[in-house]
């Protein structure tokens, strides 16, 4: 049970060209933001929308393969799909939902039942999804999904739709009965808690493209994108390696490892310290910057500071008033080189 | 918060000019339904009723308005669909000609049927040739014209409700594996059928009504094509009082309907 995807596709202003590949059993989070073509990618696969080019295969089976003119059409997929919004038909019961996909693909009916019963809905059977709450319709959709037995399960933001105190009991739920199904689980998120606690291995897609994949720890420590850096919450650079100095945008940064050509550059912001006066000490990397603006998270605050090389430093709130930042002061930066990450681009 | 509080009027109060140019509204309807009533000769209404013309006509319009919305949900719903989901040059040409009908004199309707299926017209010459065939003048013409006349109010009904139902739906419902069938009987027409339904009370109540192309196409046989309006039209001349009681009939089973079937309908909703 494996997957290959080589997916080039034209949408509106969106271009998808995608390669990845599952193995069996596999829970992969597509992480991105918004517009990167997610959703699309999982449409793809659902045959929602067919591919301009490139080749999709499900354990042996060409799902979609323009250039062979081959291409399965929806219903004929072992594909299940949870929508963002679940999509739940409003003119069924909850059972009837269920039971839609099994009618569907000519299955015994009876599996409706036992599925409501594991997602613990048993007692809601005939209710419209219109009385449920979120998390309630969320379990139906998935219901609904698994109970065809597809071997590619698609879910759509499965958390998004819900409030934040729901979320963290759903999460774990969601886990929970994802865990019990066997094929390949593509999860589709923009929030990289979810990737982490959902996926054993995390795409990011941005721009129609992907631009990392791994474990969630593995994009973090190395991001390749000011996306998943913000995420992370790192200063990231690109710029040339020479030896032990890092060229960026006209500044340079002294760093242990020595490497050479294109590289990526991070700083872990609480590994920035900054003084009134220029600091006499071991830090390599010391410039002259400006406060541009604090976010306060608790007692700890995070200030962006520009001149030199744009950087964000987390320092205490105490040391905020202390150096005057949030009125814009003048201060000293410092970076030791063994803070400095670097790793070829 | 105290007692007060709960004394307060929970709706809003309309404005007054709001308010009473709606007042006026109602009364442009309702002004000439009361003058039907007040007018109505009550003393001989049972008689009148049960004037063998009048049950006969009662009983024409009955069939044919019934029978022309079942021709116009049989054909009208297909076409709807292909309007609101089909892309084809000329659709908006298409469109169109499928609400003309609304505009147009019924009169000129009814000339137009008699061009297209009349005895010498463009398919009726064929109709009659081969087939033997004839529509004007018959009762089968009548619900021809009545089913012209009404089906645009349903064809725009259901194609509004195509166009707004989350096709997205549509889309889940395959992803089960149900092929383009299953999703148009057990997910698209599920979904639109209050816009369905909505449409055949219009367009029954427009083909119940009608008068103008009915005459005009079919003529006015009593018992063969005098539906109620025409009895109406035609007592009218010669017993008024006939002609108020049976335009009463007409009032009462329209409204039974309206307010039996499309309020308890669409406040179910």
């Amino acid at each position: 049970m494996s997957l290959e995807v080589a997916a080039r596709l034209q949408l509106g202003s969106l271009d998808l060209d995608v390669e990845l590949t599952a193995k069996p059993g596999e829970v992969l989070a597509v992480l991105g933001p918004n517009g990167a073509g997610k959703t699309t990618l999982l449409r793809v696969l659902a045959g929602l929308e067919p591919l301009d080019g490139g080749r999709l295969v499900l354990d042996g089976t060409v799902l979609d393969d323009p250039d062979q003119g081959r291409f399965l059409p929806p219903e004929r997929r072992p594909v299940g799909f949870v929508f963002q919004d679940y999509l739940l038909f409003p003119h069924l019961t909850v059972l009837e939902n269920v039971e839609f996909g099994l009618r569907s693909r000519g299955l015994p009916r009876t599996r409706a039942r036992e599925w409501l019963t594991r997602v613990g809905l048993d007692d809601l059977a005939q209710a419209r999804p219109g009385a449920l709450s979120g998390g309630q319709a969320q379990r139906v959709a998935l219901a609904r999904a698994l109970a065809t037995e597809p071997r590619l399960l698609l879910l759509d933001e499965p958390l998004a739709a819900l409030d934040a105190t729901s979320r963290a009991q759903l999460r774990r739920e969601l886990t929970r009965h994802l865990a019990t199904f066997s094929g390949i689980r593509l999860v589709v998120t923009h929030d990289p808690v979810e990737a982490a606690a959902l996926a054993d291995r995390v795409v990011v897609l941005e721009a129609g493209r992907v631009l990392q994949s791994g474990s969630h720890q593995d994009i973090t420590a190395r991001p390749r994108s000011r996306y998943v850096a913000d995420l992370a919450g790192v200063n990231l650079w690109r710029g040339q390696a020479e030896d032990r100095q890092v060229r960026i945008d006209g500044a340079t940064l002294a760093a242990i490892e020595a490497h050479q050509g294109e590289v990526f550059v991070t700083v872990q912001p609480r590994a920035v310290a900054l003084f009134r006066n220029r600091p006499d000490g071991t830090p390599r990397n010391v410039w002259q910057g400006r406060a541009i603006g604090v976010d306060y998270l608790g007692e700890r605050a995070r200030v962006r500071l520009e001149g030199g090389l744009p950087i964000v430093a987390e320092v205490s709130r105490a040391a905020v008033d202390d150096l005057g930042l949030a009125a814009g002061a003048e201060v000293w930066i410092a970076v030791k080189a063994a803070e400095v990450e670097v790793y070829p681009a | 918060m105290r007692a007060s509080a709960s004394a307060r009027p929970r709706r809003e109060r309309p404005p007054l000019g709001l308010a009473l140019a709606g007042g006026l509204g109602a009364a442009l309807f309702a002004l000439p339904l009361l003058g039907l009533a007040v007018k109505a000769p009550w003393k001989d209404a049972l008689r009148e009723l049960g004037s063998p013309e009048g049950l006969e006509a009662l009983r024409l319009s009955l069939v044919c308005s019934l029978s022309a919305t079942v021709l116009a949900l049989l054909l009208g719903v297909p076409l709807a669909w292909v309007q609101a989901r089909v892309e084809f040059p000329g659709r908006s040409l298409l469109r169109a000609l499928t609400t003309l009908p609304m505009v147009l004199p019924p009169v000129v309707g009814g000339v137009a049927l008699l061009l297209a299926f009349g005895r010498e017209g463009l398919l009726g010459r064929y109709l009659f040739d081969a087939l033997g065939i004839r529509l004007p003048f018959t009762t089968a013409g009548v619900i021809l014209a009545e089913a012209f006349v009404a089906m645009p109010f349903l064809v725009i009904t259901v194609e509004a409700g195509l166009r707004s139902m989350n096709r997205r739906l549509e889309e889940a419902a395959r992803t089960l594996g149900a092929g383009r069938w299953r999703v148009l009987t057990r997910v698209t027409l599920p979904l639109v059928a209050p816009s369905i339904f909505s449409g055949a009370l219009l367009s029954w109540s427009r083909a119940l009504g009608e008068f103008g192309a009915t005459i005009t196409f079919a003529g006015n046989f009593p018992g063969r094509t005098q539906t109620l309006p025409l009895a109406v039209y035609l007592l009218l001349e010669t017993r008024p009082e006939a002609a108020v009681m049976l335009s009463l009939v007409l009032v009462a089973i329209s409204l039974a309907v309206l307010v039996g079937l499309r309020d308890r309908y669409l406040a179910a909703r």
